[in-house]
């Protein structure tokens, strides 16, 4: 089941949360929709579910015009945050509960109910726990259960809404891989809300990044880290380095550090490096000067595989950071307060408005 | 040292009043006096008289006939209680309409009413020339209906106050995945908010329930308190007492006693048999 939306737009009184939203999401693709808080993504969530309405715009299911349906036509499986669970039910229940309360000539017979349940119970791997209630089991495995509850009802579209947020960051892990495999499995298209870029990154084949109800980008999570189109983009995305300057002629400069750009007109700028993307070099092997800051290191966090150094620029408010593997940074025997020259492999420069 | 000083050294260092000694045997001493004390001379004094004279007292047609009223109109005034006071804590809880505050403020005046006050209102209110016992098709007014009528006053709140913050805890959630999951408004009203607020009503209603059974002040004056008719059993305690009849009063006072006190038994057993099953711990 395919999903459209064209020049979706809502307003709660003077505020516009939805700006004229345009995309496709494909049958079987698994979405995320990325942005910080506040950003529409929840409100673009709900609308699709049914459970608030737009102002403007078409929402097309599979080309089937479902603007102004009712929730109950959308067959839309919704996943919430803080689970919603029935908590006065077993779990069996709970997951029955969409089949239980169809009318009576659609309602599944009290034995394919039964079967039902029980292949979801091993579908989200908690057999052993029909019988009890929501509140005897862990976060996790809430959420788990509220999935199958989702299935249950053998949804169009699978809508997710900050589904791990409440978890504790090692479930969350645990859990992301496991809806992944989950996906490839039921290959439901599936649109998962979420602020957090690492999981996007990892879940989704699609990543669409919005900001204050306006979609920036819209790719898969390599296009959208390799090239983010916007400043935004840019810093929402991973951590990056921000080194102020101007552009004239062509050309970006804060003192000696130079990089062409397309831009021909006067104006200020910003360069954004990785921190994955700096060189570190001594002052005999320099390649490019121009792609060259001077800097001194202020704090080495030796963490795991990567190496996290935090420097300080020649202005005294460029705060850098950079990130080495630990074999170059054992090769380099770098130590606190030692001058260095970062040579930046990659950098793209936005116009400041 | 043993373990067990070590706990209690413990458990009275978190402790921001001072002196755990000195407050428990304070609160001990206070019910004592005012509760347990006056509580089990009601026992005491009954037990005097033997469970056969117990049972003549009680088993007296008058007495048969007070209890019998008393508890009959205190059941359906806690029902109509029930039902309402639901209702009224749904609106307050889910809706925001001018005037919301002041009547949430005014469901409270029951409670703080002198009910001999509530009784002549109402008497006054409902008598067959009265403001509204003239619009009425039937007597309110010296009848049941009239008792029905004061115990609701008096026992509105109970419900209303017990279950709105259930409902506001409640959250739309539920609701909403329940819509979601295709329920109608009408099923998720039975299946999900229902069961959630149970507990609470149920609470409200069996407070309220004991409350109007030996409700006495705003009665009396709406009843008539004709023998046999309508007259309930705080009354017949009152009138054994001026006629020095001690054993009877007590007699009564103790059934009145021991409904209130399996009532009360009913609803924490109920709740811990819930909070067991699926509180949030």
């Amino acid at each position: 089941m395919s999903i459209e939306l064209r020049h979706i737009s809502k307003s709660y009184g003077p505020y516009q949360i939805l700006k004229d939203i345009n995309l496709t999401i494909q049958t079987g693709e698994l979405v995320a929709l990325l942005g910080p808080s506040g950003s529409g993504k929840t409100s673009l969530l709900r609308v699709l579910a049914g459970l608030e309405y737009a102002d403007e715009g078409l929402i097309l299911f599979h080309g089937e015009d479902l603007t102004n349906a009712p929730i109950k036509k959308r067959k839309a499986g919704f996943v919430f945050q803080h689970y919603a669970l029935f908590d006065t039910m077993t779990i069996r229940d709970n997951i029955a509960y969409g089949l239980n309360v169809k009318r009576r000539k659609d309602r599944p017979s009290k034995q394919q109910i039964r079967e039902r349940v029980d292949q979801l119970l091993h579908l989200v791997r908690l057999e052993p726990y029909g019988d009890r209630y929501p509140s005897q089991l862990s976060g996790g495995q809430r959420q788990r259960v509220a999935l199958a509850r989702a299935l249950a009802i053998q949804p169009h579209i699978l809508l997710l809404d900050e589904p791990f947020g409440a978890l504790d960051a090692k479930v969350r892990k645990e859990l992301r891989q496991w809806l992944r495999h989950l996906h490839q499995q039921v290959k439901m298209t599936s649109l998962l809300v979420t602020h957090d870029q690492e999981e996007a990154f990892e879940v989704a084949d699609r990543v669409i990044i919005i900001n204050k109800g306006q979609i920036e980008q819209i790719g898969t999570p390599s296009e959208v880290y390799e090239n983010p189109v916007n400043s935004f983009v840019y810093d929402f995305i991973g951590n990056v380095n921000q080194v102020r300057g101007t552009i004239s002629d062509g050309l970006f400069t804060n003192g000696s550090f130079r990089v062409p750009v397309d831009n021909t007109e006067q104006a200020d700028g910003v360069a954004f490096i990785r921190p994955d993307q700096f060189a570190i070099r001594t002052p005999d092997d320099i390649q490019e000067a121009g792609r060259t800051l001077a800097a001194t290191v202020t704090h080495i966090h030796p963490s795991g595989s990567i190496i996290k150094l935090e420097l300080i620029g020649q202005d005294e408010d460029q705060n850098l950071e950079v990130e080495v593997t630990r074999r170059e940074f054992d090769a380099l025997a770098l130590s606190k307060n030692q001058q260095v020259f970062l040579e930046a492999r990659k950098v793209k420069v936005f116009t400041v408005n | 040292m043993s373990v067990q000083s070590v706990k209690r050294n413990k458990a009275r260092d978190r402790q921001i009043i001072p002196g755990f000694g000195l407050s428990l045997g304070l609160s001990l001493s206070y019910l004592a006096l005012l509760v347990l004390i006056p509580l089990s001379m009601i026992f005491i004094y009954t037990s005097s008289l033997g469970w056969g004279g117990f049972v003549r007292e009680i088993s007296q047609p008058i007495v048969v006939s007070a209890l019998r009223l008393s508890f009959t109109t205190a059941l359906i005034a806690s029902l109509i209680n029930l039902v309402f006071g639901v209702l009224t804590a749904w609106v307050l809880v889910r809706y925001t309409f001018p005037g919301r505050k002041l009547l949430d403020g005014l469901l409270d005046l029951p409670f703080a009413l002198p009910t001999s006050v509530a009784g002549i209102t109402l008497a006054t209110l409902y008598a067959t020339n009265g403001w509204v016992g003239r619009l009425l098709p039937f007597k309110v007014s010296y009848t049941e209906v009239g008792i029905i009528v004061a115990l609701i006053l008096i026992g509105m709140p109970f419900v209303v106050r017990i279950v709105e913050p259930v409902l506001q805890n409640l959250g739309k959630e539920n609701e909403e995945a329940s819509a979601i999951l295709g329920a109608s408004r009408f099923q998720t009203l039975v299946h999900v908010i229902f069961p959630k607020i149970r507990p609470a009503a149920f609470s409200g209603f069996a407070l309220a329930f004991s409350r109007a059974l030996g409700e006495y002040g705003s009665v009396v004056f709406i009843a008539g308190n004709m023998p046999f008719k309508t007259e309930i059993a705080p009354l017949v305690i009152m009138q054994k007492l001026e006629a020095f009849d001690y054993d009877g009063a007590t007699s009564i006072a103790l059934v009145l006693l021991v409904a209130s006190f399996l009532i009360l038994f009913l609803i924490n057993f109920s709740q811990w048999l819930a909070k067991r099953k699926f509180a949030d711990q």
